[in-house]
């Protein structure tokens, strides 16, 4: 069985698991010594060609807002759909939590449901403009980390136009890579 | 002892139930092939698993859990216990819960997601990586009665958790740099799995991810071993 890309459709932080970096690495210190992994593929999806149509499952709440009932994709829109659960799990680490209950993040992010496309697409807020709030009124961060943060949340929350390389969004994240 | 830990298991099963219809109604039904590409003829079942399996190198383990030990954490499908094999060396297992693959349909989704995620997990490209949990291998829950075998994934043991109860608890006072190395832990992983790797006739595999060069050597560094 051969293919040629996946998607992992299922991008939340319960798909997350941390793992204690081993004592020999303590080379550099300024890590905190934990690896984050990712897991959870059973609702994977895989494409054998890049023009392919597959199905997203959805996951309330973290899924993109493209998703509908019988809403096909190709690849490309598959990373784009990554790329928007990876914006919230990274807005929900980076300045939620453990300050405040997850429960608290899910309300301030949640959106009215079941908008139609042209509905929702018209609204005048989305949830890249909460994180640039949210990102401004952050305190104890670098006004040049906070531009980058402000960039990267653009370009994974954004309705449309969302960046679906996780190589460029990486580079935005973090300035080394 | 044996009397308690099995009474315990069947709470556990019966448990869990309520949890697979509320996930199958939150999640559309979806092929993880490309729907023209989907082969008609290949069943979801255990033979279809363990062809796949077995084609990827998968280890089937010998290996059992502790029946005892409360589950650590359980999705819509399926639950995950730790067990101790010995002292040193913990795996975490996610299994299948009998109750929810009693009948045909049951079975056929949970084992299209089964396949679907081995076929993820055995990919060569994928199975180096820090970013990714690792399969261990897979083992078999036999229940003689129902006259079923379902597999049981095997993967390594996270110390602590995921990260929703990390962050309530040793992740509380990460600082922000250290938050931001572990969302690019998660990016990198996804990154991975987004590349693209060409398929051959030979058994080597190119992959075209302009700029994941680690990605390449992934690939090539597993060929190179024996």
């Amino acid at each position: 069985m051969i293919l040629q890309a996946i998607a992992h459709g299922d991008i939340k932080p319960h798909n997350v698991l941390i793992f204690k970096d081993g004592e020999a690495t303590a080379d550099g210190g300024s890590r905190g010594g934990y690896t984050a992994k990712v897991t959870d593929f059973g609702y994977s999806v895989m494409f054998r060609h890049p023009d392919s149509l597959i199905r997203m499952p959805k996951t309330p709440f973290w899924v993109a807002p493209e998703w509908r009932r019988r809403y096909s994709t190709d690849f490309a829109g598959a990373k784009k759909m990554d790329a928007y659960s990876f914006g919230l799990l990274c807005l929900w680490l980076l300045l939620y939590a453990g300050k405040c209950d997850i429960d608290k993040f899910y309300e301030e992010l949640s959106v009215e449901e079941e908008l139609s496309v042209e509905e929702e697409l018209s609204l005048e807020e989305d949830k890249s403009t909460i994180a640039r709030r949210k990102v401004d009124e952050a305190i104890g961060i670098e006004e040049e980390v906070k531009e980058r943060l402000r960039l990267f949340f653009e370009n994974t929350l954004v309705k449309k136009d969302r960046e679906g390389d996780f190589g460029v969004l990486l580079r935005i994240l973090a300035q080394h890579r | 002892m044996a009397e308690t830990s099995q009474s315990e298991e069947a709470n556990a099963l019966r448990v869990v139930l309520p949890a697979y219809t509320n996930r199958t109604s939150t999640h559309t039904t979806h092929s993880p092939f490309p729907e023209k590409l989907a082969p008609a003829s290949l069943p979801w079942n255990l033979l279809t698993f363990l062809s796949i399996a077995q084609s990827l190198k998968i280890d089937f383990l010998p290996i059992t859990w502790a029946p005892a030990l409360m589950p650590v954490d359980h999705g819509g499908t399926s639950e995950i216990r730790q067990s101790l094999v010995n002292v040193e060396t913990a795996f975490v297992y996610k299994r299948l819960i009998l109750g929810n693959v009693m009948n045909k349909d049951e079975e056929e989704r949970a084992f299209q997601a089964l396949i679907a995620e081995v076929t993820i997990l055995g990919q060569e490209r994928l199975r180096t990586n820090k970013n990714l949990v690792q399969l261990e291998g897979v083992c078999w829950d036999v229940y003689r009665l129902e006259d079923k075998v379902l597999p049981v994934f095997v993967f390594e043991k996270a110390e602590m958790g995921n990260l929703v109860s990390f962050m309530k608890a040793e992740g509380k006072h990460l600082g922000f740099g250290e938050r931001v190395e572990l969302c690019v832990d998660v990016g990198t992983g996804i990154r991975l799995m987004h590349s693209y790797c060409e398929p051959s006739q030979s058994r080597e595999n190119f992959c075209l991810d302009s700029d994941a060069s680690d990605i390449a050597s992934d690939c090539t560094r597993r060929h190179q071993a024996p």
